[in-house]
C-alpha cells in the first residue's frame, strides 16, 4: 500500500523561501524613494529659510540707506552642501522691485525656487 | 518503494541556499533599516533647526522702538534675547482715564491667550499727533463690557496719563504683550533652546534640540550694519544655529556609529523701526 502524501517536499519549501525573500528585497526597495523624497523635503525647506534670509538683508540695507531709495547691490552666493542663491533689485517709484532666484541640489539637477516682491522704502 | 524523505546531500543543500538567502536579505534588509534610521534622525535635527529658527524669526521679526514705549528689544546677549512679545491685538472703541476699550469678536480682536493682570502689559497706539505707542500696566484681568455704539468690548482697567489720553480714542491700536526670553541652556551633555515668560519666574521651557551648548549664537547690528550691543540700536540679527541628532548608537540593524551634526543661520531684520 502506498504511502499518502502529508507535508511539503524541499522544493516547495525552498521555492517558498524564495518567494518570501523577493518579497522582503521588494520592500526594502520602496524605503529609498521615501528617503529621497524626505531628503528633498529638507532640503527645499533650507531653500525657503536661504529666500527669507535674503530678503531680510536686503530690507535692512534699505533701511541702511535711508531717507534715499537705493535699490542694494544685485549680488550672488554659494552656500554650503551645494546650495546657491543670486538677487537682483530695481528701484520703483519709493518702493524697490527685488527677485531672489535659489538652486537646491538634488541628483540628476538642481531645483530653482525664485521669488519676485517689492519691498517699501522706509 | 516509494520515497520517504530527503538524502543528506539534498538536505545540505538546502541548508546552503537557504543560508545564502537569508545572507543576502539581512544584508539589504540592515542597510535599509541603518538609512531609514539615519534618516529619521536627521529629520528630527532638521525640525528640531526649523524650530528654533522659526521660533527666533516669529520673536525678532515684528520688534521694532518708538520715542515713548522705547524698544522692543530689551536685551540683545550673544546666546539669546529678552523681547516684547505680542499676546494680542485689537483697536480701541473708546479710552477714558481710568478705562480701555478694545472692540470684540471675530475680526477685531486676536490673540493667542486671555490677557493676564500683572503677565502682560498694553501698548496702545496715539490716532493723534504726536504718533507714538504708549505703554501701559495691566494692573486687574480684563472683563466684557460694551462700546459706545453698543456692540461687544473688551474692557482694561488702566491708568492712563492725561497727556496720553489726549492721543488715544477709537481706532487707536492696542497690543497686549508679555516680556519673553529666548536662549540656548545646558541640560546633561547637550544645549537647548527654550523659551520663558519672565512675569511669571517659570522656568525655561525647552523648545528644540538638541543643540551644542554654543548652538544659538546671536549677533546683533544697528541700522548702518555695525555690530551693536544696546537692545534700543539693533535692527537686524544673524543667528547661527548648530544641533545634531539626539541618538547615537541604537540597537541590531539600524546602529549608527556616530552622532551627525548640522547648522543652519538666518538673517532677521527687525520691521517696526522707522
Amino acid at each position: 500500500m502506498g504511502r499518502s502524501r502529508f507535508g511539503f517536499s524541499l522544493l516547495e519549501v525552498l521555492m517558498a523561501l524564495l518567494v518570501i525573500t523577493v518579497a522582503l528585497l521588494g520592500m526594502a526597495g520602496t524605503l529609498g524613494p521615501v528617503a529621497r523624497l524626505t531628503g528633498e523635503g529638507r532640503a527645499r525647506g533650507r531653500a525657503a529659510q536661504m529666500l527669507a534670509s535674503r530678503l531680510d538683508r536686503l530690507r535692512a540695507e534699505l533701511l541702511a540707506a535711508a531717507p534715499a531709495c537705493a535699490a542694494p547691490a544685485s549680488g550672488s552666493a554659494w552656500h554650503p552642501n551645494g546650495f546657491y542663491e543670486s538677487w537682483s533689485s530695481g528701484a520703483l517709484a519709493g518702493r524697490v522691485e527685488v527677485s531672489i532666484i535659489t538652486l537646491t541640489p538634488r541628483p540628476g539637477g538642481a531645483v530653482a525656487d525664485t521669488i519676485r516682491t517689492r519691498l517699501a522704502c522706509p | 518503494m516509494s520515497r520517504k524523505g530527503t538524502s543528506l546531500f539534498e538536505l545540505m543543500v538546502a541548508l546552503v541556499l537557504t543560508g545564502l538567502l537569508a545572507a543576502l536579505t539581512w544584508s539589504i534588509l540592515a542597510a535599509a533599516a541603518f538609512r531609514l534610521r539615519d534618516r529619521s534622525e536627521r529629520i528630527s535635527m532638521d525640525h528640531a533647526l526649523r524650530v528654533a529658527a522659526g521660533a527666533a524669526r516669529a520673536a525678532l521679526e515684528p520688534l521694532g522702538r518708538d520715542s515713548a514705549a522705547g524698544a522692543d528689544l530689551l536685551a540683545a546677549e550673544p546666546d539669546g534675547f529678552v523681547a516684547r512679545a505680542t499676546r494680542g491685538v485689537g483697536v480701541l472703541c473708546a479710552a477714558a482715564p481710568d478705562e480701555l476699550s478694545a472692540r470684540a469678536g471675530p475680526g477685531w480682536w486676536v490673540a493667542l491667550r486671555a490677557p493676564v493682570a500683572g503677565r502682560d502689559s498694553l501698548l496702545v497706539g496715539t490716532v493723534r499727533a504726536p504718533w507714538h505707542w504708549i505703554a501701559l500696566e495691566l494692573p486687574a484681568d480684563p472683563v466684557p463690557g460694551r462700546c459706545p455704539d453698543g456692540s461687544p468690548a473688551i474692557r482694561f482697567a488702566v491708568s492712563v496719563p492725561p497727556a496720553a489720553l489726549a492721543a488715544l480714542g477709537p481706532g487707536s491700536p492696542i497690543h497686549v504683550f508679555e516680556d519673553v526670553e529666548l536662549k540656548v541652556y545646558t541640560s546633561g551633555a547637550a544645549g537647548w533652546v527654550g523659551l520663558r515668560a519672565l512675569a511669571t519666574g517659570e522656568s525655561i521651557q525647552p523648545l528644540a534640540g538638541p543643540f551644542g551648548t554654543a548652538g544659538l549664537q546671536v549677533a546683533y547690528a544697528g541700522r548702518s550694519g555695525a555690530p551693536t550691543v544696546l537692545p534700543g540700536g539693533v535692527a537686524s540679527a544673524l543667528i547661527r544655529l548648530g544641533a545634531f541628532t539626539e541618538r547615537a548608537g541604537g540597537v541590531g540593524m539600524a546602529r549608527l556609529d556616530r552622532v551627525a551634526p548640522d547648522s543652519a543661520a538666518l538673517f532677521v531684520a527687525l520691521r517696526n523701526l522707522r
